[in-house]
């Protein structure tokens, strides 16, 4: 068959599996924490082309090399700071910077970005799934059922008495964290971790990254490139339409 | 079909749900004692989109949409309204009344726009609602027939005096997890498991008597939330349309 409907048929697949993606930005414009994916293509690998039954040519000679389409490489998150709201919330937390927050979860360590947190019965803070949020000593932070104030650096003053410090993370590659769902991230790839520098701010949270401009400019190119694929396998089924039906005509 | 569907679709929904509690703290901006409530969301499961391609381990992990994460009760005080009618009340500082309902329910409220019930069995101080506001014995408060409003006079520690003569004082009490309480009806609340149990609050309810306490709905943030529910749903509703579009793209290729 033809190469070039093989070569569109994986345009329009790629397009569609980027929709899907910005699909999922788009529907999480007002999640808080949530960090933008995006898509990056690629080519399949290139293979050589030869001419054969050329004439004028002695040997089979290399044209120059040519590729079968395009696939969906990988996703790309895209780490830029959110928007911060003030929500004047005491358990609300936003972070001003690089850098995640760690919650425990039955498994394992994960981190995120989300500090809608709330205060459990037994005064420990957890994010609104029930993952403990923890502290530099690594067990979970106890707020206590009172008024609780943290300061820029994540030191927490629970009834006047200080009660730990937040521990904040970041990673030497952020692309090696995987979104969970929950809002949480995970260290897939198992990248070193430090200390982080962000800047902590009580009484607010980090909004969304993605950005509705964005997605609807996303959307739109995505839509064009599938129109355009759809027409390239169109204009290729008539020029075999041609071959097969009207050149071979007695 | 498109994944793309399904996310639009439950970005439509969980918009759709944000709105209705923006719509009950809007409907309710001048219940006296009312709290405003927040939706947050949270992005739902990844799965892996498709198949490496030879050996490669980049993420392809694909999103499945938004979904709610949980509502939150704001517990700011609302401002006090100065009415001058000796049976309103509010609790300044933290803690709740606490009152039971006609059916014997224990409940709690910071609605203070009391009045005196005329039954056979007594004159009770009750709520709005017809709930009985309780003292400290847990027993209903008593107020003789024919008292004067001007001889009724409550301390900031909740106790009732007529004509300088203590009768009562109201059990005014706090939880440990306030965010845990349960809603019922406008202003009441009733305390579950996550809430913990009340316990007693004395002066520092500091209870005023001739104000009541305004919902603490601010319609400024309640307007820009509105705007921006309505711009994602938009968004969504736009996502929809697009994943229709294409996927009748690809129907008609074959004509």
């Amino acid at each position: 068959m033809v190469r070039g409907f093989y070569t569109a048929g994986t345009g329009m697949i790629a397009q569609r599996k980027s929709m899907d993606v910005i699909m999922n930005n788009a529907v999480n414009v007002e999640t808080p924490g949530y960090k933008n994916d995006k898509v990056i293509s690629r080519t399949f690998k290139d293979r050589l082309i030869d001419r054969i039954n050329d004439p004028s040519i002695l040997n089979i000679s290399e044209v120059g090399d040519m590729n079968g389409g395009v696939h969906v490489d990988e996703l790309i998150i895209d780490f830029t700071q959110g928007n911060i709201d003030v929500t004047n919330q005491m358990s609300d937390v936003a972070l001003a910077g690089e850098g995640f927050f760690c919650v425990q979860t039955p498994e394992g360590e994960r981190y995120t970005r989300a500090g809608n947190f709330t205060v459990d019965t037994n005064g420990y803070l957890q994010t609104p799934d029930g993952y403990r949020v923890l502290g530099t000593d690594g067990n979970p932070m106890q707020v206590g059922n009172g008024d609780f104030s943290i300061d820029t650096n994540g030191n927490v003053a629970a009834n006047g008495q200080n009660a730990g410090q937040l521990k904040l993370v970041s990673f030497e590659d952020e692309q090696a964290l995987r979104k969970q769902g929950d809002n949480l991230f995970y260290n897939y790839g198992n990248s070193a971790m430090g200390e982080s520098n962000a800047t902590v701010r009580q009484g607010c949270l980090e909004m969304s990254n993605a950005a509705m401009a964005d997605v609807m400019v996303d959307m739109m190119t995505v839509y064009r490139v599938y129109e355009s694929n759809q027409k390239m396998v169109q204009m290729t089924d008539e020029s075999l339409d041609l071959a097969v039906n009207q050149i071979g005509k007695i | 079909m498109i994944q793309g569907f399904y996310s639009a679709a439950m970005g439509s929904k969980a918009q759709q749900r944000r709105l209705d509690t923006i719509a009950d703290n809007v409907a309710n901006v001048n219940t006296v004692g009312f709290k405003s409530t927040r939706m947050d969301f949270k992005d739902a499961m990844y799965s892996t989109m498709k198949k490496q391609v030879e050996g490669q381990d980049g993420n392809l992990e694909l999103g499945h949409g938004v979904l709610t994460a949980n509502t939150k009760k704001y517990y700011h005080t609302g401002s006090m309204k100065q009415t001058g009618e000796p049976l309103d009340m509010a609790i300044q500082g933290e803690g709740f009344f606490t009152v039971v309902s006609q059916g014997g329910e224990l409940r709690y409220t910071r609605n203070g726009a009391f009045s005196v019930s005329e039954e056979a069995a007594g004159n009770f101080l009750v709520t709005g609602n017809g709930e009985y506001v309780m003292d400290t014995n847990g027993q209903r408060i008593d107020i003789p027939a024919g008292t004067k409003g001007e001889e009724i006079t409550v301390t900031a520690d909740g106790t009732l005096r007529i004509n300088s003569n203590p009768v009562a004082t109201m059990n005014i009490v706090t939880f440990d997890n306030m965010e845990g309480l349960e809603a019922t009806g406008q202003t009441s609340f009733i305390a579950t498991e996550v809430s913990g149990q009340p316990r007693r609050v004395g002066t520092e309810a500091n209870v005023g008597q001739g104000i009541l306490e305004s919902s603490n709905v601010e319609m400024a943030k309640e307007i820009s939330t509105l705007i921006r529910t309505q711009r994602a749903f938009q968004l969504a509703g736009k996502g929809i349309t697009t994943a229709d579009e294409m996927e009748s793209i690809a129907n008609n290729m074959r004509r």
